[in-house]
């Protein structure tokens, strides 16, 4: 056997004797509107968490060497573009104690037949709510050059922000893209409470928007996409251009790729 | 060779053995341009995104990478996307009314094509990378058209201090019979103290609609595409039509491997 390179490959493993399919269904909710995490110029971009996805399982079954996505059916009662994405846990910030705890950097895959490390927008979630006076925070990362040290804005963060709430970070004036988060301070406000999640985020598609009057159904293969994740993958999906309440609903199906 | 573009079983195959190129950024359009649909200066309001991806590093047995498809969202301002490889073809300062000479557009091969060709610009645009200070300035162009004839010459009576980002579709305005663009030979403009003009010698691969807020846009390349080879170092220019709005866009795209 060898990798899966063709759809009638892929149709073969999912439809076979012995299926390799498995459909991992999700649902979001959100009972009122989320902040737009962040404010100032630049950093308007609205984005909230659509759902919580379950990481890939931590082990690949016999015969199974990566999980491909291969469909993503959603319907939500948000209009606005759905990004499904894996995501690369930089980090957090525990805004009570100022404690940044750092996790990993973007990972290094072969790209266009050369080992190159992945990049990366910085996404900002809130994890734990935040008080009514956060104050500021700023991070510091590595940027597409591999530069060392660069900062973000200093942002002002949105008062009372739930759990959900998310922001892009503006980056250093020239940088396109980050390889790692490395540190995150926070400042200002009153005794901030809460915790922020730093996301790397690696598109699997931005789907067209899913309104309340109709689901999308996204044929990643036709899309030209044939990502392969790794047992543990994190995955999510989020809205981009809205902060608005409701539900969304959907599922991905993956096949299991072959040596 | 397997081309990426022909078929999605040849767009897997590659992926699988040599890795597609997955990114999104994190930039932003700001401030907001200048309106334009005067019939002197390209028609079309359009701006320049902030940023100009860079085509990463190939293996050594990839010869061309390929874009495989886009993907975009704006906050405000519904529009229309210009995507292509982009060679800046000369610099005017206006203060002093000095031209610095960029680069020709290369010969490359194109999908579905075995022999490189020297490539052509039939989407040349004007853009101001330093607002301007000038009243309806006529810029005057000599350019090399896409036949190879030299001493051709155009010109464009520009709205009134461009504002940085601002771009003008020089396509209306080439001399009679002309139908692109392939190196700049001379710029000069008619009156003015401040601001810089370059020109984006652009050769478009995706032109698609990029709704804003509740709209997003994704492009998947496969046939019928042509579009040139992508080399590294390549830049990628990004133009907005029909809106001059200062706005937050999140911009994605997907390179493959030829093999």
């Amino acid at each position: 056997m060898a990798a899966l390179t063709t759809p009638e490959q892929v149709l073969a493993r999912a439809c076979g004797s012995t299926p390799y399919e498995w459909r991992e269904p999700f649902y979001g909710y959100a009972a009122a509107a989320r902040t737009s995490l962040f404010s100032g110029a630049g950093a308007a971009q609205l984005i909230q968490r659509a759902a919580y996805l379950p990481n890939l399982p931590g082990s690949l079954e016999t015969g199974v060497t990566a999980y491909i996505p291969v469909k993503f059916e959603c319907f939500s009662s948000t209009g606005s573009p759905v990004l499904f994405a894996e995501l690369v846990n930089f980090g957090s910030l525990n805004l009570a104690t100022n404690t940044f705890t750092n996790n990993d950097a973007m990972p290094t895959r072969t790209v266009l037949g050369s080992s190159k490390q992945m990049l990366s927008p910085i996404l900002v979630e809130v994890e734990v709510a935040l008080n009514a006076t956060p104050g500021s925070v700023q991070l510091t990362y590595v940027d597409q050059d591999g530069n060392t040290g660069q900062l973000t804005t200093s942002h002002a963060m949105g008062a009372s922000s739930v759990v959900g709430s998310c922001a892009i970070a503006v980056l250093a004036a020239g940088d396109t893209a980050v390889a790692d988060v490395t540190a995150a301070v926070q400042s200002g406000g009153t005794s901030p409470t809460g915790t922020l999640r730093f996301w790397g985020v690696m598109p699997l598609t931005l789907s067209q928007s899913a309104p309340s009057t109709y689901a999308l159904n996204t044929n990643l293969l036709a899309e030209g996409q044939c990502d392969r994740l790794a047992a543990s993958a994190k995955v999510g999906v989020f809205h981009i251009g809205s902060v608005t309440a409701g539900a969304t609903i959907g599922a991905v199906h993956y096949v299991g790729d072959q040596a | 060779m397997a081309q990426p573009l022909r078929s999605i079983a040849d767009g897997m195959a590659n992926q699988s053995a040599q890795g597609d190129w997955d990114v999104v950024y994190n930039v932003r359009i700001t401030p907001a341009t200048t309106v334009n649909t005067g019939t002197t200066s390209g028609y079309q309001t359009v701006a320049r995104w902030q940023e100009t991806p860079t085509v990463p590093t190939l293996g050594g047995s990839v010869p061309y990478a390929y874009c495989k498809s886009v993907r975009a969202t704006a906050l405000t301002g519904s529009g229309g996307i210009l995507v292509g490889l982009e060679t800046n073809g000369g610099t005017l300062t206006v203060s002093g009314n000095s031209f610095a000479a960029g680069t020709a557009l290369p010969s490359r091969k194109s999908s579905g094509a075995s022999a490189a060709v020297q490539l052509a610009s039939t989407m040349p645009i004007l853009w101001s990378s330093a607002s301007a200070t000038a009243t309806t300035p006529v810029v005057t162009i000599g350019y090399t058209n896409e036949a190879g004839t030299s001493s051709r010459s155009m010109t464009m009576t520009l709205p009134t201090n461009s504002l940085i980002g601002s771009a003008y579709l020089m396509s209306p305005h080439l001399q009679s019979g002309d139908l692109g663009i392939r190196s700049i030979d001379s710029m000069s403009i008619s009156t003015g103290t401040a601001g810089v003009f370059k020109v984006g010698l652009l050769v478009p691969f995706v032109t698609q609609l990029n709704g804003a807020a509740t709209g997003c846009s994704i492009t998947t390349q496969f046939i019928p595409v042509v579009q040139p080879g992508l080399l590294a170092g390549d830049q990628i220019g990004v133009y907005r039509i029909g809106t001059n709005s200062s706005s937050v866009m999140s911009f994605g795209l997907t390179l493959g491997p030829e093999t």
